[in-house]
């Protein structure tokens, strides 16, 4: 019950915060449709649906309950958050190669999967994002700083790239 | 004129098949298109443009029939990896996502990529033949469409959406995705809004990573909520069974397909700027209201995969329309194509069919053929994926390190910018808990990909009337399409209420 309020609660306190940004754009004098109105537009819709569903669901007493996430279920839904995150702030610096390798790893251990079979599916993926985007569709992937830097290029080398 | 053209039609399929390279590229092109739409991450205006590179060196027609095939090839991709790991290859499968990844978990993948296959291509041909002979004609229609008649066309789509399963919250997802696609620079005036400083935010949040972030990563949060090892029967196929739907399902499924999803595909296609995304999400949503059981669309109902395959390759085809004769793309794919004719030396525009008619009608015959291409060429990338998908729905960790790479890798080489690779988190970490209190995913992404299209127009219209707002109903053709709507919205209503109310009598 306190779920669905608080996200209809959330969502209506948010859009208001992006109205109240939205009136503070600068107005463009020569323009009849400023770049605040459309936002504006649609984040008063937001509201309004959510300020209805909310006293909707007060007035009938009639609320949505999701089921239950056992506690290793949640452990391993924040734990993947925090792996995205991990991944996303060391993709640049330890270089894209490296940081599969490392983190795909640990991250499939902490899925209860065997320490060899962790390590060469991480391999995998390493080799896979090398041959698919800098060698197959010649797209550049971030190759690291320092060390890690030169550990990919060299190993970028074999492949030609 | 009519003579003129059939036998200019006629020279155009002599040129295309009794050339070795351009059937040589019009094979090759097909079958990166479908390894690249099949692949998690890269969509059908991506491989193209990879693609535009290494046809320079081509003859202008040999370049834009590979092109055109990939685009059309990669459509068509983008549903298997929608059907197989909910990762809509492309916007144009969203739709395609919603039953074909039921129908995945139901144990039907390859029912349900039989169908997107088969009907893909009854909407790719039957958009081309339509493309081939009626282009100069279609042009002259597709003219008469001016801001506020693309706004009315896309207030439909929103209006469809409020009619979406889940009611007012169905409303409030679709109106997120609008507003997420507000962040980043104003078009017209070039002001940041809602970027709080970031530069790297200044473009906006990219496509993939919304698309990845509404559909990937939260079926992958949901997946690892529960156990890690799933008993996956392996399914069996015959080859039958892969190539065509039932006879029963044909017949059942054909006013759907033929009377909604055809027409609409064809309509919104010759549109220039709205896309094939918007003909799927209209039909799926006209089709379900014309069902006899809507509320089972969305739960893994092969028609919820035959209607926007239909519509989305239809419109697709379509699209070639306002690029070729008008010199206006449909599309992002079809920009592309655009700028590839302009690098060749061809102008684009109606003078096309006249002046360099063995071109216009070569590549008019081409994209025809590309859909047999795609067809023939289909089964073998579709039972690599199945059996792909198969091991990895077997064993979830495996399964989320494959859909994370995807998500990582797919939204970083877009712009080569981490704030992509977190957009995805971010957007995924919003969609998973809001789905987990019922919002459907599916209208924020729909609303995503129209939002920008809807604010052009709205503007764009208001600035043309110097801000008279009557300037959005004062036009037949708007009139009309805000009728049909109606029409569309209420009748079904009141028909499911007479039944119901004539069913409780029976009780």
């Amino acid at each position: 019950m306190i779920g669905e309020i608080i996200i209809f609660l959330s969502l209506i306190l948010v859009s208001s915060y992006f109205l109240y940004l939205a009136f503070q754009l600068p107005k463009v004098p020569w323009l009849f449709i400023g770049s605040e109105v459309w936002p504006s537009i649609l984040l008063s819709g937001i509201i309004i649906a959510c300020i209805m569903a909310l006293v909707y669901r007060i007035v009938k007493k009639n609320y949505y309950v999701p089921p239950r996430i056992e506690r290793d279920g949640m452990f391993r839904v924040l734990g993947t958050a925090i792996f995205i995150s991990v991944y996303a702030l060391t993709f640049e610096y330890l270089g894209y190669f490296i940081s599969t390798l490392i983190l795909f790893s640990i991250y499939l251990k902490v899925l209860k999967v065997k320490m060899v079979t962790s390590v060469f599916l991480a391999l995998f993926f390493a080799l896979l994002a090398t041959i698919m985007f800098p060698v197959g569709l010649l797209i550049p992937l971030p190759r690291g700083h320092g060390p890690f830097n030169e550990f990919t290029s060299y190993l970028l080398s074999l492949f030609g790239r | 004129m009519m003579d003129y053209h059939l036998a200019n039609i006629a020279q155009a399929f002599i040129t295309v098949l009794a050339n070795p390279l351009n059937m040589g590229m019009l094979i090759f092109a097909s079958f990166v298109g479908l390894i690249a739409g099949a692949t998690p991450g890269i969509t059908s205006v991506a491989i193209t443009a990879i693609l535009l590179p290494f046809t320079l060196w081509l003859p202008p027609e040999t370049a834009i029939i590979a092109l055109i095939a990939a685009y059309t090839s990669a459509v068509y991709g983008g549903s298997v990896s929608a059907v197989l790991f909910r990762i809509p290859g492309s916007t144009e499968n969203i739709m395609t996502a919603l039953d074909g990844y039921e129908l995945t978990k139901k144990g039907r993948s390859g029912e349900a990529l039989m169908l997107s296959r088969f009907y893909s291509f009854i909407g790719g041909f039957m958009g081309g033949i339509i493309v081939v002979f009626f282009t100069p004609v279609l042009a002259d229609v597709a003219i008469m469409f001016g801001p506020s008649e693309m706004f009315a066309l896309i207030f439909m789509a929103i209006s469809f959406l409020a009619t979406f399963e889940g009611g007012v919250k169905a409303v409030v997802s679709a109106l997120l995705g609008f507003f997420l696609a507000t962040i980043g620079s104003d078009p017209t005036t070039g002001m940041y809004r809602f970027t709080f400083g970031l530069t790297a935010l200044g473009g906006g949040f990219d496509l993939v990573a919304v698309l990845l972030g509404i559909f990937a990563l939260p079926e992958i949060l949901r997946l690892l909520e529960g156990r890690l090892k799933v008993e996956v029967v392996r399914e069996k196929y015959k080859l039958r069974e892969l190539m065509f739907p039932g006879k029963s399902f044909f017949i059942r499924s054909a006013p759907l397909v033929f009377l909604i999803a055809l027409p609409i595909g064809w309509l919104i296609g010759f549109l220039p700027g709205i896309g094939a995304s918007t003909a799927a999400v209209v039909a799926y949503i006209m089709a379900r209201r014309f069902s006899k059981e809507p509320q089972k669309w969305g739960t893994g109902v092969p028609e919820g995969i035959a209607v926007p395959e239909t519509a989305n390759n239809a419109a697709a085809m379509g699209t070639l329309v306002p690029t070729l004769a008008l010199g206006i793309p449909g599309g992002a794919a079809t920009a592309i194509i655009l700028g590839a004719l302009m690098i060749h030396g061809v102008i684009p525009g109606a003078w096309i069919f006249r002046y360099r008619a063995q071109l216009g009608y070569a590549v008019l015959v081409g994209a025809l053929l590309s859909n047999l291409m795609f067809y023939l060429l289909a089964p073998a990338v579709v039972y690599m994926f199945l059996r792909i998908g198969e091991f990895l729905r077997r064993n979830i960790p495996y399964l989320a390190v494959a859909v994370i790479f995807f998500s990582v890798f797919g939204a970083y080489v877009i712009r080569n910018s981490v704030i992509d690779i977190m957009a995805v988190l971010f957007i995924g970490l919003i969609s998973y808990v809001l789905g987990r209190y019922k919002f459907p995913a599916a209208p924020m992404a729909i609303g995503f990909v129209l939002g920008p299209l809807a604010e052009k127009y709205f503007r764009r219209a208001l600035d043309i009337a110097f801000g008279d707002p009557a300037v959005f109903i004062t036009s037949p053709i708007s009139q009309f399409i805000y009728v049909a709507t109606a029409i569309a919205i209420v009748l079904p209503t009141l028909y499911s209420r007479k039944k119901a109310k004539a069913s409780k009598a029976v009780e």
